[in-house]
């Protein structure tokens, strides 16, 4: 196949000339060149070479070891998804549409329910792996969208070859503009139908989801029972796949059309950056509803396409289209088949296009998204006054149009306003004249009464009009400041509703700017809505700060034992010590003449020290940063300690010298040990030091004990084939708290588990004497209980991540595969609460030892996180990232905490038969067990936080108990179930305060007053009321339904509910008699009082939940409550909030206006129980997983102390914010600091020019001062400078010369 | 002249390596180096030592002798690292061979290397364009640049010569065996 020179250039040429083609052109163009074989066979060859280098990269590359799968050519693709193909747990059945951006098939679900399933497979050229993230970012607010408008996305994954697929809810129908003519849908019926795709987007909008790409083929139209019900479809994909209008998304290479720009926004198309909106929405909506209509769409983009992808941009940002009205005009010939379309005439269509249902369409398709809808509701608000003859809010510009936009732009209101006030004034001066003049007049006729009088009486008509028109002229300028101020409100409130949806749209993206959007929302819009977008964003906001300082990677990084302190080392030898509580750099060093080994602190945080491969460990005051001495050890350092004594480093040389010493005393350092080969790989825990050595043999040193030295030698191997040559497992060793079991990984990748103390106890965890353990990342938990590991379990198969007991080697929690990992890659497990942290590229994953379950994702550093340290005595930790950001994260922005531990996790938290609402504490029992009929287990009162059992409850009554706690958890009631007595018990100190129930007498049901002196409970047949100081019953009523009661807090009330009879009744107890019935439409559910005895609350199945006056049963608020899965009322102390606790859900509201404050709703969680904290200012949430969660009240203040500075004038940029004179100003601003930049950077560059190179630096530090984000000609000049600064030194500094 | 490359280029080497060699042994897998970065850090350190701050250096001459130092960096590092055969079916190998350097596929660097040495006997000029854009990481016009033609001619050639690199890197014989060594 070796060609000449000739040969060769003829088949590049013939190459160059072919690429240009279409692939399926390229063999017929070969072939009629008639050249010869070997010629076109190498042209080919170099051809199919080139298609496959300049397909798109492959998602996730082949890591190495990993078995690279085999790459199926890109022809049989197809195969895959040909019918009866299984792709994970769907079968492909058949092929039902294909579109620009991939094909869809229907397909059948196989696990875990049998379905027919929607399954779209996106074409290659996509990255997968971010495809499939960005889809999983937006999952959790899709499982929020419930509307019979939309169709659900189910599920999003990869097919073997790499290709995205999503699975979404399968809807037979037809494209809705194909429904409405093939029904000769009316102009009306039309609308109608439009509406309920309106409906559907503005319920995704307030869910925080933007469509992005709403089209007719994407609004699908079925019948039910012959109604015509559009289904929106592809929710969440157009955001997964990054749908933009780029010129590789409009045309394939050959100019062939592949998008639809039609539909896009301007915004949208615009590469601008500019944030998508719900607005973008709107426009699509507005051409949906064009096309709807015209039966055209606004542009007809053909001819600009041939132009190309710019002429394309200028259509849809610059040409404002035609009014729909002049498309009935523009049809031609082909007019009246559309108006039979349109089930009307021609004249009748353009009749009733015109005016009205133009200037709407026209609105939404507004190019500046700020004169459209602001709104789906907008739009849809206008086409129902349409339809109801109503004049619309896009009137036209006539008086009419300028009073109904008077409500609207306030610039607008304030011209009217101002023109009525002229007009006035202008009349009064008239008028004034008139008077003066009718005045001048009278005098000049006293003698002539006649005249007089007449014009007397004609000044008092004049002077009574001036008073008239002053009057109106005040009024008008109230009206007219009024109308501007609600104008203004109005805008700013619209503008706050706008920044809480962003807020919640942008929260798993960008915490951060989600919560400054969230604040800024609250802040113009106070309410739920803005208290949702807060929640949320706080939900996800986990880092606190970033810590700047390196400019390299900085790996070393250590935290006190305070958590005050941190010290880090970059890769460029910078060691900086931090203050994390004032988040800021104290120190910072630059000393050391070789790589960092280790970084850490003695002697209770007052010094810190730095060892490195140069030999030295160097010590200095954390006070002041000076210098306390530096021990040389006399050969490169490669793993450093502190030793619990704080007061000593031990350290490993490159020798292999073990050395206990002090860098403040460095003569008295000592020789422990001497191990070839160190590796890095060693721990210090209290005094024992645990060394793995190159030939995997374990060192043991108790430093001042007795014992010598110990070394264990654990079976070793040679890892097989090429896992030896990319050092695939790296020999590394773990120790848990205690000091005595070790977790370490040989070459071969095995896990063995030593127990340092026993006699020879080396427990194989992964891995067998048959095979390898394959295993490539692990961890030790500090309990020394639990072990992570990434292995392989079955040769060839995937890698898995999972918790292991450490002692068995079982599998308990199977948490991912390698695609959810690094392989290698490193893991935490916290000392102080149940969290393992694993790392995947540049994420960290949080997961709950506990459960297993996937607790957060979080990710600073684009590069990854090279260290990550747990600050003690919390779940907050510090990374170091390969930016050299120093991140300080809190996973858990609520302070929360995982209630279910150990002993309740054994079970499932199935045996925790009642949780105190604070989630505190818990009672236990198991169920009763067939062999030993009759014996019941214990009831234990557990600490939760602890996991301890604090004590067995009431053991000598016997059979099965009722247990309830009071709301604040401090009392427990407890009755036998065969009537033999019951208890009331003080939980803190076990004490037993009562025994209320009369022999023979089963209660149940019991409530505690909020002041625990009373309590109500329930007989087969009454309700009691007793006082348990006075230790007698205040009353009984008769049980009409088997509900608990409520009784108020001075015990003298008790209010019944009556379910079915649709009342709640209110008796007097001490007069046994019944002083109210309220009366609902519906089975009532539950009653409650607020503590202070005021209101009274109840639920029942008609509006939800309704507050009433407690003293004259007036119905004050209503507030609304899904109340098929309600369970409890819950009062804040402060009597101003109730929480109404559902299944799914739990809403707070305002006592007594009924005003919705905030809602709490997650379809993967089952709440079960809340409660107010003693002084108010949080809300205890507790959910069946044992999650207990402390929501701050005041959401504003709370993210306003966890975000100081405020929203950025970029941000406000790019978020649209503010009024227009301060946009202006803003702009103003930006110029005039970038002129300023500019003209420092100018500067410097002169001065760097002319050799000064201190002073251009100095210009370039103010430039940066002034400005964050400077272009490369600032970095590359500053690089440049600092360089010759530091080749140069001092000597050449121009200024000393 | 002659001694000039040969000093400029005894210069660029060993700054390159210096600069490489600290990333490679720090590097952890999976994070890709950037051939362009360490270019652009080689090239501020030497012009960083001509005083008058202009550019003393030629770029152009530069840009090719750096991009035959890293050529032969990389190769020096995949040497040291040994010729063992790599396991796995047919991975596709990038053309980055500061990635291939960080995945620890010796194999892969010198196979790469024995691709461009292929190109050159076949065309010079391809292996040049190829060296620069692949070692040195530049684009299309800064390559025009050095070797004086116009950026479209390296573009055209370029595609010839990533298809002729692919095929010679990827048709290489190891490809076999894709079973797990038990």
């Amino acid at each position: 196949m070796t060609l000449g020179p000739e040969a060769w250039e003829r088949a590049k040429q013939l190459f160059h000339d072919a690429v240009q083609l279409a692939p399926s052109e390229r063999e017929t163009f070969l072939a009629g060149t008639g050249e010869g074989g070997a010629l076109l066979d190498e042209v080919r060859a170099l051809l199919d070479a080139h298609v496959e280098a300049t397909e798109p990269a492959d998602a996730d590359p082949p890591e190495p070891g990993r078995p690279s799968r085999p790459r199926t050519p890109a022809a049989s693709e197809p195969l895959l998804a040909s019918p009866g193909a299984v792709i994970d747990r769907y079968r492909i059945l058949q092929e039902i549409g294909e579109g620009g951006f991939g094909t869809v098939y229907m397909a059948e679900q196989l696990r875990p329910v049998r379905r027919k399933v929607a399954f779209k497979i996106l074409k290659a050229g996509m990255d997968t792996r971010q495809v499939i993230a960005r889809f999983e970012a937006e999952q959790q607010a899709l499982a929020l969208m419930d509307h019979h408008n939309i169709a659900r996305v189910f599920d999003a994954g990869a097919t073997v070859t790499g290709r995205p697929y999503f699975v979404m809810e399968l809807v037979r129908g037809v494209q809705i503009t194909d429904y409405c003519d093939s029904a000769k849908l009316d102009t009306r019926r039309r609308i109608e139908l439009f509406l309920d795709v309106a409906a559907a987007i503005q319920h995704a909008h307030q869910k925080g989801i933007i469509h992005r790409d709403i089209k007719p083929s994407n609004v699908l139209v079925t019948l039910h029972d012959g109604v015509p019900v559009p289904k929106v479809i592809d929710f969440g994909i157009a955001k997964a796949t990054d749908h933009r209008l780029t010129e590789k998304t409009l045309f394939t290479e050959f100019r062939q059309l592949v998008g639809t720009p039609e539909y896009m926004a301007p915004e949208q198309a615009e590469m601008s950056g500019l944030d998508v909106d719900t607005r973008a929405d709107v426009y699509s909506l507005g051409v949906l509803l064009y096309e709807l209509l015209s039966g055209s769409k606004p542009f007809e983009l053909k001819d600009s396409l041939q132009k190309g992808y710019d002429a394309v941009l200028r259509q849809i940002r610059e040409i404002d289209p035609p009014p729909p009205s002049t498309r009935v005009d523009t049809a031609g010939r082909d007019v009246a088949a559309l108006a039979e379309r349109h089930g009307s005439d021609p004249h009748r269509l353009r009749t009733a296009l015109r005016g009205d249902l133009d200037r709407v369409v026209m609105k939404a398709l507004a190019k500046d998204r700020n004169r459209r809808y602001e709104t789906v509701n907008g739009l849809a608000a206008d086409l129902r006054r349409y339809l109801a003859d109503e004049p619309v809010s896009a009137g036209p510009p006539t008086l009419r149009y300028r009073l109904g936009k008077l409500a609207r732009r306030h610039r607008t209101v304030a011209t009217v306003a101002l023109a009525v006030f002229v007009s006035l004034v202008l009349g009064l001066g008239v008028a004034l004249w008139q008077a003066e003049e009718a005045h001048a007049q009278a005098q000049r006729a006293d003698q002539r009464s006649q005249e007089a009088s007449e014009a007397r009486a004609l000044a008092e008509r004049r002077e009574a009009e001036v008073r008239s028109l002053l009057d109106r002229a005040q009024l008008a300028e109230t009206e007219a400041r009024d109308a501007l101020a609600a104008e203004q409100q109005a805008r700013r409130e619209a503008e706050g509703l706008r920044l809480s949806a962003q807020a919640i749209a942008l929260a798993d993206e960008d915490p951060d700017t989600a919560l400054r959007l969230a604040i800024e929302g609250a802040a113009r819009a106070p309410g739920d809505d803005a208290n949702n977008a807060l929640y949320t964003a706080l939900q996800r906001h986990y880092l606190l700060d970033t810590l700047h300082g390196h400019d390299a990677a900085s790996r070393q990084l250590t935290v006190s034992a305070s958590g005050r302190h941190a010290i880090s080392a970059d890769d460029s030898r910078l060691t900086i010590v931090w203050d994390l509580e004032e988040r800021r750099a104290l120190h910072r060093f630059e000393d050391h003449e070789q790589e960092m080994t280790a970084v850490g602190f003695l002697d209770r945080e007052t010094l810190c020290w730095s060892a490195s491969m140069d030999g030295t460990v160097r010590l200095r005051a954390l006070a002041d940063g000076s210098e306390r001495g530096t021990w040389k050890t006399g050969s490169g350092i490669v793993w450093a300690r502190s030793m619990a004594t704080d007061d000593a480093v031990c350290v490993w040389t490159v020798d292999g010298r073990l050395l206990v010493g002090s860098p403040a005393d460095a003569d008295a350092a000592r020789e422990v040990l001497r191990v070839e080969h160190p590796r890095r790989s060693a721990e210090v825990v209290g005094r024992r030091v645990v060394l793995l050595d190159g030939s995997s043999r374990l060192h043991v040193v108790d430093l001042g004990g007795e014992a010598l030295p110990r070394v264990l030698a654990l079976e070793d191997r040679d890892p097989p084939g090429y896992y030896n040559v990319h050092l695939w497992y790296q020999q590394s060793v773990e120790v848990d708290a205690s000091g005595r079991y070790a977790l370490v990984r040989t070459r071969s990748g095995d896990l063995f588990l030593v127990d340092l103390d026993g006699p020879s106890i080396r427990r194989r965890v992964v891995g067998s004497d048959a095979r390898p353990g394959f295993c490539a990342g692990q961890a030790l938990a500090p309990s020394g209980r639990w072990v992570f590991a990434l292995r392989r379990s079955i040769p060839g198969s995937e890698m898995v991540g999972e918790i292991l007991d450490a002692h068995s080697g079982t599998s308990v929690h199977r948490l991912g595969t390698n695609r959810d990992f690094d392989v290698r890659g490193p893991a935490w497990f916290a000392r102080d609460s149940n969290l393992l942290i694993t790392t995947n590229g540049p994420r960290l994953s949080l997961w709950d030892v506990g459960s297993g379950a996937r607790v957060g994702s979080l990710a600073n550093d684009p590069h990854g996180h090279h260290a990550l340290r747990f600050v003690p005595g919390s779940d907050r930790f510090v990374t170091a990232g390969h930016s050299g950001g120093i991140d300080l994260w809190d996973p858990t922005p609520f302070e929360s905490s995982r209630a279910l531990t150990e002993r309740s996790r054994a079970d499932g938290g199935a045996n925790l038969t009642r949780v105190s609402a604070d989630g505190r504490l818990a009672i236990h029992q198991a169920p009763r067990t067939p062999e030993r009929p009759g014996t019941e287990p214990p009831r234990l009162l557990l600490d939760l936080q602890s996991d301890r059992a604090l004590a067995e409850i009431a053991p000598d009554l016997p059979g099965h108990c009722d247990v309830r706690f009071s709301a604040d958890g401090l009392l427990l009631f407890v009755s036998a179930g065969d009537g033999s007595g019951s208890r009331v018990i003080e939980t803190a100190s076990r004490r037993v305060l009562g025994e209320p129930s009369p022999p023979g007498e089963f209660w149940d049901a019991a409530r505690f007053t909020p002041d625990g002196r009373c309590l109500v409970a329930r007989t087969g047949k009454e309700f009691v009321a007793y006082d348990l100081d006075r230790r007698r019953e205040l009353g009984r009523v008769p049980v009409t339904w088997q509900l608990p009661a409520a009784l108020s807090p001075d015990g003298r009330r008790l209010a019944r509910t009556d379910g079915a009879s649709r009342t709640v009744t209110v008796f007097d107890l001490a007069r046994g008699e019944e002083l109210h019935r309220i009366q609902h439409n519906a089975l009532t559910f539950d009653a409650g009082y607020t503590p202070d005895g005021r209101y009274l609350c109840t639920v029942a199945n008609d509006t939800g939940m309704r507050i009433h006056d407690a003293a004259t049963f007036d119905t004050l608020a209503v507030g609304r409550v899904p109340t098929a899965d309600y369970m409890e009322l819950a009062f804040a102390p402060a009597s101003d909030r109730v929480a109404v606790r559902c299944a799914a859900e739990i809403l707070l509201f305002e006592v007594p206006s009924g005003r919705r404050l905030a809602r709490w709703a997650d379809p993967e969680v089952d709440y079960r129980a809340c409660s107010f904290a003693p002084a108010g200012e949080s809300l205890t949430v507790v959910d069946a997983d044992g999650r207990v969660v402390h929501y701050p009240l005041d959401p504003l203040a709370y993210a306003r102390s966890r975000i100081q500075e405020p929203l950025s004038a970029a941000l406000m940029d790019r978020y649209d914010l503010g009024t227009p004179a301060e946009r202006a100003a803003r702009a103003e601003a930006q110029r005039a600091e970038l002129a300023s930049t500019r003209a420092l950077i100018a500067d410097a560059l002169a001065l760097y020019r002319g050799n000064e190179l201190q002073k251009a630096l100095h210009q370039l530090d103010r430039a940066a001062s002034l400005r964050r984000n400077l272009g490369d000609q600032f970095h590359v000049l500053r690089a440049v400078v600092l360089t010759r600064l530091a080749t140069e030194g001092a000597h050449d500094d121009p200024d000393q010369r | 002249m002659d001694r000039d490359r040969a000093e400029l280029f005894a210069a660029v080497y060993e700054r390159l390596r210096d600069i490489a060699q600290n990333q490679l042994a720090h590097e952890r897998a999976g994070h890709t180096l950037q051939a362009t970065a360490l270019v652009h850090e080689a090239w501020l350190k030497l012009g960083g030592q001509t005083p008058g701050g202009g550019d003393a250096l030629d770029r152009g001459a530069f840009l090719a002798a750096a991009a035959e130092s890293m050529r032969r960096i990389l190769i020096d590092h995949a040497r040291g690292k040994g010729r063992e055969k790599r396991g796995g079916g047919r991975v596709r190998v990038p053309l980055d061979p500061l990635e291939l350097a960080a995945r620890q596929e010796p194999h892969d660097i010198l196979a790469l290397d024995e691709a461009i040495e292929q190109l050159a006997a076949r065309d010079p000029r391809l292996a040049e364009i190829a060296k620069l854009r692949i070692y040195a990481g530049l684009s299309a016009a800064e390559t025009g640049n050095v070797l004086g033609i116009h950026a479209r001619t390296v573009r055209r050639d370029w595609q010839i010569a990533q298809a002729f690199l692919h095929r010679a890197v990827n048709a290489s014989p190891q490809a076999t065996s894709e079973e797990e060594p038990e």
